[in-house]
């Protein structure tokens, strides 16, 4: 059936032409996803290299005695800052999900964590919509489309030309005879799909010798698989009532519409309203009321350091007193600012917390969901790098305070002991797990249209 | 051979087919006349298993298809108004197809055979289908018989649109599968082409059989001339 099936459909044309634009696009998006991630990498790259040129000259002016080199103040709010970089994932490129949206690296410093300020997202499946020219985007996107467009008459037409009725006759039955052919097509898409992604991941640098790189791009094969299981399985639902071909393209069209493209902007929509985050311009105006109110205490400070230090009048204080000024300053503005950081974040996760149930209202956004958490570019992996870019500020900021509190100086031994941001990444098994919902629910999407697909057309007529 | 004992079929208060008795043996070529919603097609449907009757029984060679479609099936061939098969593929990839579906593992050069026999010429066998007449179509339907072995033919309407000189060589293409031994029950419009073909002649008027006739036994002027009776009630 499988050869018989190949030969037709490469006879008539269309799906030849259909399976080598899907590889193609694949090859494009995947090339595409690689030029994005290598501007992010060189930036990274020049990032790491001038904090270590200047962590090196650092280090060679403390160990000459040079002021700003030895002030921990002077250092940590002012000179120095690391950068916590979000490495690429194995298969970033396949899909650059929230990539675009989100940063990929913050300047750490002894200053708050509210310098972090950035937006944050829920998953936002309205990409879907708007999205990156990724592998993900040609998978939720174009694949239904050529499924669609193999399978919208896989009944309709073959009765409306009267073969399916030879075809029974012929000794086989409806619902084997269409089976067989939607399975065979399927197997063709399927394989088809399959080369082309396991040469997009090639073509995107993927490790695929690798377990960090060979799993998840297994996980992405499945993922595929399923989906384009549903569509084919909703073509044959749709097919199993008797109706015109042209009325089953139009009602497979509709679907397309429906779950691809307004089923994940609505979701997008109804997490954004029913969890409203704060404003940017809500943020930026409770930062410059902290900021305020913080150099308003800062004044103060100096007032009473000049109060106490009678003798300093009219010149300046000194380094190791201004930059506890500072410290202080900094920690009345983090202060201020934590209830509305918090409130962000919770808000935040409750988004995402919803967009989270509504993607089983969309097979789209389940595979979106599956592809952009296996490629490491959901907002899951971004959180953990924030959540962690933010502890470890906690820690490099406790180290230049404790020591500008205690009036210390920094020698080339403190620059060595400097603690370094690496991003642990969460492990692959807790990544396969996140997905093994969605994919489950889709399976059983699948399960359940073409049992409904085969109840219905044991009864069709095939004339 | 085809047989319908009492057979009937009715949609709601409509009935299509009424108590229809009717014996198609072997070599015999049984042409059922009638109006468009005469019953024809009906009858040939609950013959193929594709409609199941409202009461009384169709067998095919002594299988009751309602109870065994399948195997019913396996014994039958069907040739609908209009063959129109897979256009992209040539009239002998059709043949192969449709046999493979039967069941059928036919080497090359006895489907070529088949073709032949049914009257397509050499040269398009390997032409795409879409570009045959409706003649040609119809014989690859026969060839697909002929592969099969059919012991009994169905043809609903075999003839319409095609051009006399097709339309003969059809008849000559059912006059030999009936030489053979096929049980053929043939629907037709066309009462020349059923006197000319048919072993017996039926009159078929809102779902009841209202006449037969043996067709060696009536001339055309007096088929038609009961025909139009029979129409008008």
């Amino acid at each position: 059936m499988l050869r018989r099936e190949w030969q037709l459909l490469r006879r008539e044309g269309l799906a030849p032409w259909a399976l080598v634009a899907l590889a193609l696009l694949l090859l494009a998006a995947a090339l595409n996803g690689r030029a994005l991630l290598g501007a992010h990498g060189a930036t990274a790259a020049a990032l790491q290299e001038e904090t270590e040129s200047t962590l090196k000259a650092l280090a060679d002016q403390a160990a000459r005695g040079v002021p700003t080199a030895t002030s921990p103040g002077a250092v940590g709010y002012s000179v120095l800052a690391e950068p916590a970089l979000l490495p690429r994932a194995p298969l970033g490129a396949l899909a650059i999900g929230q990539g675009d949206l989100l940063p990929f690296h913050y300047a750490v410093t002894a200053r708050g964590p509210y310098t972090f300020l950035t937006r944050t997202e829920p998953d936002n499946s309205l990409r879907l919509a708007t999205g990156n020219f990724d592998a993900a985007f040609v998978i939720v996107w174009l694949l239904p489309l050529v499924v669609i467009a193999l399978s919208f008459g896989i009944v309709s037409a073959e009765r409306e030309r009267g073969v399916l009725a030879i075809a029974v006759v012929s000794g086989t039955s409806a619902p084997r005879f269409v089976v067989g052919k939607l399975l065979a097509r399927a197997a063709l898409v399927v394989g088809a799909l399959w080369v082309a992604i396991v040469a997009a991941a090639l073509v995107a640098g993927v490790p695929v010798g690798r377990p960090e790189g060979a799993l998840p791009l297994l996980a992405w094969l499945v993922v595929a698989t399923l989906y384009a299981a549903f569509w084919f399985a909703l073509a044959l639902w749709v097919n199993a009532v008797p109706r015109s071909s042209d009325q089953n393209a139009s009602l497979l069209a509709g679907a397309w519409l429906v779950l691809v493209i307004l089923a994940p902007a609505l979701t997008n929509l109804a997490a954004t309203t029913v969890f409203a985050a704060p404003s940017r311009v809500e943020l930026t105006t409770e930062l410059r009321e902290a900021t305020e109110a913080a150099d308003r205490e800062a004044a103060a400070d100096r007032d009473q350091y000049f109060f106490d230090h009678p003798e300093m009048q009219g010149g300046e204080m000194d380094r190791t007193a201004y930059f506890q000024s500072v410290a202080r300053t900094e920690a009345s503005i983090s202060k201020a600012m934590a209830p509305l950081l918090e409130r962000f974040e919770v808000q935040a996760l409750r988004q995402q917390g919803l967009v989270e149930v509504l993607q089983y209202l969309s097979p789209a956004t389940l595979a979106w969901q599956s592809l952009t958490a296996l490629a490491g570019s959901d907002g899951a992996r971004h959180r953990e790098f924030r959540a962690q870019a933010v502890a470890f500020q906690g820690g490099w900021s406790e180290f230049f305070a404790s020591r500008l509190m205690r009036g210390a100086s920094l020698g080339p031994a403190d620059y060595a002991a400097l603690p370094r941001f690496r991003f642990a990444e969460p492990a692959t098994a807790s990544v396969l797990a996140r997905v093994a919902l969605p994919l489950a629910v889709l399976a059983l999407l699948v399960a359940l249209l073409a049992w409904l697909a085969l109840r219905r057309l044991r009864r069709l007529p095939v004339t | 051979m085809l047989e319908t004992q009492k057979l009937c079929k009715t949609y709601g208060e409509v009935a299509a087919l009424r108590d229809l008795d009717l014996v198609v043996r072997p070599g015999e070529i049984y042409c059922m006349l009638g109006a468009n919603g005469a019953g024809k097609t009906t009858t040939i449907n609950l013959l193929l298993g594709f409609i199941a009757p409202s009461s009384g029984s169709a067998r095919v060679c002594g299988i009751d298809v309602a109870q065994d479609p399948t195997g019913a099936r396996h014994k039958l061939a069907y040739i609908p108004e209009t063959v129109m098969l897979y256009g992209a593929l040539s009239g002998f990839e059709n043949l192969q197809y449709f046999s493979e579906l039967s069941g059928h593992r036919h080497p090359e050069s006895t489907l070529r055979e088949c073709l032949a026999r049914a009257g397509l010429q050499a040269s398009a066998h390997d032409r795409p289908l879409k570009g045959y007449s409706k003649g040609m179509r119809q014989k690859v339907g026969v060839a697909i018989a002929l592969a099969k072995r059919a012991e009994a033919l169905l043809l609903d309407e075999p003839t319409s649109g095609l051009d006399p000189k097709a339309s003969n060589e059809f008849s000559e293409l059912i006059l030999a599968l009936a030489r053979d031994g096929a049980a053929i029950l043939m629907a037709t419009h066309d009462l020349f082409r059923a006197k000319e073909t048919g072993t017996r002649i039926g009159i078929m008027r809102e779902g009841m059989l209202r006449a037969q006739y043996d067709a060696a036994a009536i001339s055309h002027g007096e088929l038609e001339k009961a025909y139009l009776e029979q129409m008008q009630g």
